[in-house]
């Protein structure tokens, strides 16, 4: 045989092949540092006067010194009682409008519809909220109408991309299964949704991501005030939660320690996060490497 | 779709079962049932979502039509004038910002989301790749308060240096700020399309003499296509429906935006800024409320438009 | 409060009369509170510490663009002002700048929604211009005399210092029950004296 030379066009490609990776890497290296510091600015700012007290403590109105604890506290109530809301709803949608409803117009539309919902700004849910929940059924600001509410705001997304995930799984594999005899539950069940499971995932921490950081919904309909008790489990107790907190820091206050709260706010806000993102990563990393073994 | 084979039961009498077993819940009725019973769960999630998305239609619609009563058409579409303490109503201004606004984030976010995604799923090695999820699903729980105050006080004072304007707000700084918000979204729901993209389309590929670079762009995105327009949708919306952070760079004055450094107000902003001082009977209520259901109304014809862009897309590949 | 969420309404203007740009709501009471001192403010590299009434009308409607005009440095006067329906924003037109207009569009012009926005942005932003309750007011933001007259609690006591409100509690109707007796205990000795002073708000009571 001949030895292989390079074509010219082959040298170009392969020249074209590696400055694109160099830009690629590029791109990453610069959006990373720009996130280092963004990361590094909120948490500089905050965490040097973080302590445990504050972190149970009472906020304070008028006197400085007030801490985060019950407001932490709603901020986690609030968003577990969201997701539980949301996440049965919007994935079951998703995977209904990926394996159940019939290719037609009227499915596009609706899909297309689902989309649109999630551009509606959240001060619209929060007034959506504000409507049903304190003039309809008359019971005022309470965390449930909170959740509720913030569960609205997330269905939209969670549904699209659960959709989108369980699309992706080949057809070749849920036709293997139907063969085998399952039902189309089995098949979803078994086979889908655990291909589909790092889509879903992702879609999870999108919208709880989203869901802690909320301020306008939960202004709106679960208040600015805490009960005042700090394990307070109680549905219908006004729900500050922390990122409002920041917001009216940031905003009204008047004690003296107000940017030293906000600050201090934002760290715990963005390490909870991390700590969140992490949590829901790990079960399937490790069932990632199992698959692998 | 695939289509369901025909379940074949056989009957009870002629398989040998021990007669202890009863006919109700032998195994192969437990799994109908199960079936049946998540064929209505999956219903009612969808129907729930329809809810849901009637609800908001009905109560934004229902007060957003009232404003027709006072004022034409003609002038909230096309009117710039936005005076509403002396009854002018013209939103045109705000709608305008809005498309220009949408337009500029997605200009910046876009390619470099995808290029980010295309790093992630593709090019970086393992260890890499589960660094660099994580980071990045941090910044989604960054609140949308902290981006519009770190806006506030980093980006605008740059901003400010740069252009040399006395004010640094406008629609540059509110779609920096939205472009960061909207590119973890974009990036990561981009990443797990193409990582779904099986390896059979990139070996065929290769062992044809692509270089990587080839792959990627020939096969590897396309073939994700689907996933990716869906993430820009997903970014869009997100853009398009952002208030907290745009109102604290955008300058918030009912102007037409002539240039990228002009305070001006977007659909959202003006929402909010507006909304908890107006009456509640008023023509000017009424209208906050017609731009909120403006607002779905743009971003359903936005999301046809970019669907029609990808498609005519996938067709020519 | 008119659908009934809320039992009281903090205002910074007295609902139930009319007052420049909002008629007045109907059936409410209004019950004074406190006594809250407003102050025009500016960034801390503005050189002019005084301004007269008719020099902040001239600002704010946006006859007088640069601090040239006023004895500052040659430099463009960005307005930063409160939105629509700000209590602070009512108050500062009507005493400060005597009903006079302010400015809705331009190029150096701004709005924010609340106080705390107000004095980041005033603080943040060079040549800035703006308005705040004084309780606000701390290193980061100058605060200006106003017809020679500095802007302190004492000369709001004395009289000679004019930019001032009442602030109230406004209720459906006579406050009864719970919010009576909330509104009392606001009204009264123990809290004008003790917590609201130490916020730096006046009590009624020093108004004369």
């Amino acid at each position: 045989m001949r030895e292989w030379t390079r074509t010219r066009k082959m040298q170009r490609s392969l020249v074209y092949d590696r400055l694109a990776t160099y830009g690629f890497y590029g791109l990453g290296t610069l959006v990373l540092l720009l996130i280092f510091w963004l990361l590094l600015t909120i948490l500089g700012k905050g965490l040097p006067g973080l302590s445990l007290e504050f972190l149970m403590k009472l906020p304070e109105d008028m006197d400085p010194g007030g801490g985060i604890g019950p407001v932490l506290f709603n901020s986690f109530y609030i968003l577990i009682l969201s997701l539980l809301i949301s996440v049965p709803i919007g994935v079951g949608a998703g995977i209904y409008m990926a394996e159940y409803a019939p290719p037609n117009k009227f499915t596009e539309v609706l899909r297309i519809c689902v989309e649109s919902l999630s551009s509606v700004p959240s001060i619209v849910f929060g007034m959506l909220g504000l409507a049903i929940f304190a003039e309809y059924f008359q019971i005022g600001l309470t965390i449930f109408g909170g959740a509720v509410s913030l569960a609205f705001l997330n269905l939209p997304m969670l549904a699209r991309v659960t959709e989108e995930a369980v699309r992706a799984v080949q057809n070749d594999v849920k036709n293997a299964s139907y063969a085998l005899g399952m039902t189309k539950f089995q098949c979803i069940r078994t086979v889908v949704i655990p291909m589909a499971m790092q889509g879903i995932v992702t879609g999870i921490c999108l919208v709880a991501g989203r869901a802690f950081g909320e301020s306008a919904v939960i202004l709106l309909t679960a208040g600015l005030s805490t009960s005042g008790e700090m394990w307070d489990f109680n549905l219908f107790s006004p729900g500050e939660t922390l990122a409002v907190h920041l917001w009216y820091v940031q905003s009204e206050a008047i004690v003296e320690d107000a940017r030293q709260i906000a600050d201090k706010s934002a760290a715990v806000l963005v390490i909870v996060v991390l700590l969140m993102n992490l949590l829901f990563r790990i079960p399937l990393w490790i069932s990632n490497r199992r698959l692998k073994k | 779709m695939s289509t369901p084979v025909q379940q074949y039961v056989p009957e009870e009498r002629q398989v040998l079962t021990p007669p202890a077993k009863r006919r109700r819940f032998s195994r192969s009725a437990r799994v109908r049932f199960t079936n049946r019973m998540f064929t209505y769960y999956f219903w009612f999630s969808i129907l729930a979502l329809c809810l849901v998305l009637g609800l908001v239609i009905f109560f934004i619609g229902k007060t957003a039509l009232l404003t027709f009563r006072d004022i034409s058409f003609a002038d909230f579409f096309l009117s710039f004038n936005w005076t509403p303490e002396e009854e002018h109503y013209g939103a045109a201004a705000f709608i305008i910002n809005t498309l220009s606004l949408t337009a500029l984030t997605l200009a910046l976010a876009v390619p470099v989301s995808v290029g980010l995604a295309v790093l992630i799923a593709e090019i970086a090695p393992g260890w890499l790749k589960n660094a660099m999820r994580p980071i990045l699903d941090l910044l989604v729980g960054v609140p949308s308060i902290v981006y519009g105050y770190l806006g506030l006080t980093v980006l605008i004072p740059f901003l400010r240096r740069l252009s040399g304007e006395n004010l640094g707000d406008g629609l540059l700084a509110a779609a920096l700020v939205l472009a960061l918000m909207v590119l973890p979204t974009i990036c990561r729901i981009s990443d797990d399309a193409i990582s779904a993209v099986p390896k059979k389309y990139r070996e065929a590929a290769y062992a044809m003499g692509s270089t990587r670079l080839q792959v990627m762009m020939r096969v590897v995105i396309p073939a994700a296509g689907r996933g990716i327009i869906a993430a820009v949708i997903m970014g869009m919306t997100r853009a398009i429906g952002e208030t907290m952070a745009v109102v604290m760079v955008i300058g918030n004055t009912a102007q037409l935006a002539k240039s990228l450094f002009t305070p001006a107000s977007v659909l959202t902003s003006n929402i909010v800024m507006q909304i908890s001082n107006v009456e509640f009977d008023s023509t000017w209520n009424y209208a906050l409320h017609m731009m909120a259901f403006l607002l779905l109304i743009i971003s359903f014809v936005l999301i046809l438009f970019i669907r029609y862009l990808g498609r005519k897309g996938r067709e020519q590949a | 409060m008119k659908k009934g969420i809320a039992d009281i309404g903090a205002c910074d203007w007295d609902a139930s009369m009319d007052v420049p740009g909002f008629k007045a709501f109907e059936g409410q009471v209004a019950n004074k509170v406190a006594v809250i001192p407003f102050a025009t403010v500016t960034n801390k590299n503005v050189k002019v510490n005084n301004l007269t009434t008719e020099q902040l009308k001239g600002i704010f409607s946006g006859k007088i663009t640069n601090w040239k005009e006023v004895g500052g440095d040659d430099a463009d006067i960005v307005v930063i002002t409160r939105a629509f329906g700000s209590g602070t924003r009512v108050n500062y037109q009507a005493k400060a700048l005597a009903g006079g207009d302010i400015v809705k569009k331009a190029k150096n012009y701004k709005e924010v929604g609340s106080s705390g926005d107000m004095k980041t942005a005033v603080a943040t932003t060079p040549n800035a211009i703006g308005y705040i309750d004084l309780v606000y007011v701390n290193s980061d933001i100058k605060a200006l005399s106003y017809n020679g007259v500095q802007p302190t609690t004492d000369n709001v006591i004395n009289g000679s210092y004019k930019i001032w409100a009442y602030g109230y509690y406004m209720t459906k109707g006579q406050p009864t029950g719970a919010t009576k007796a909330f509104i009392e205990y606001v009204q009264s000795a123990k809290f004008q004296q003790g917590s609201l002073k130490k916020l730096k708000f006046i009590p009624i009571s020093a108004m004369r």
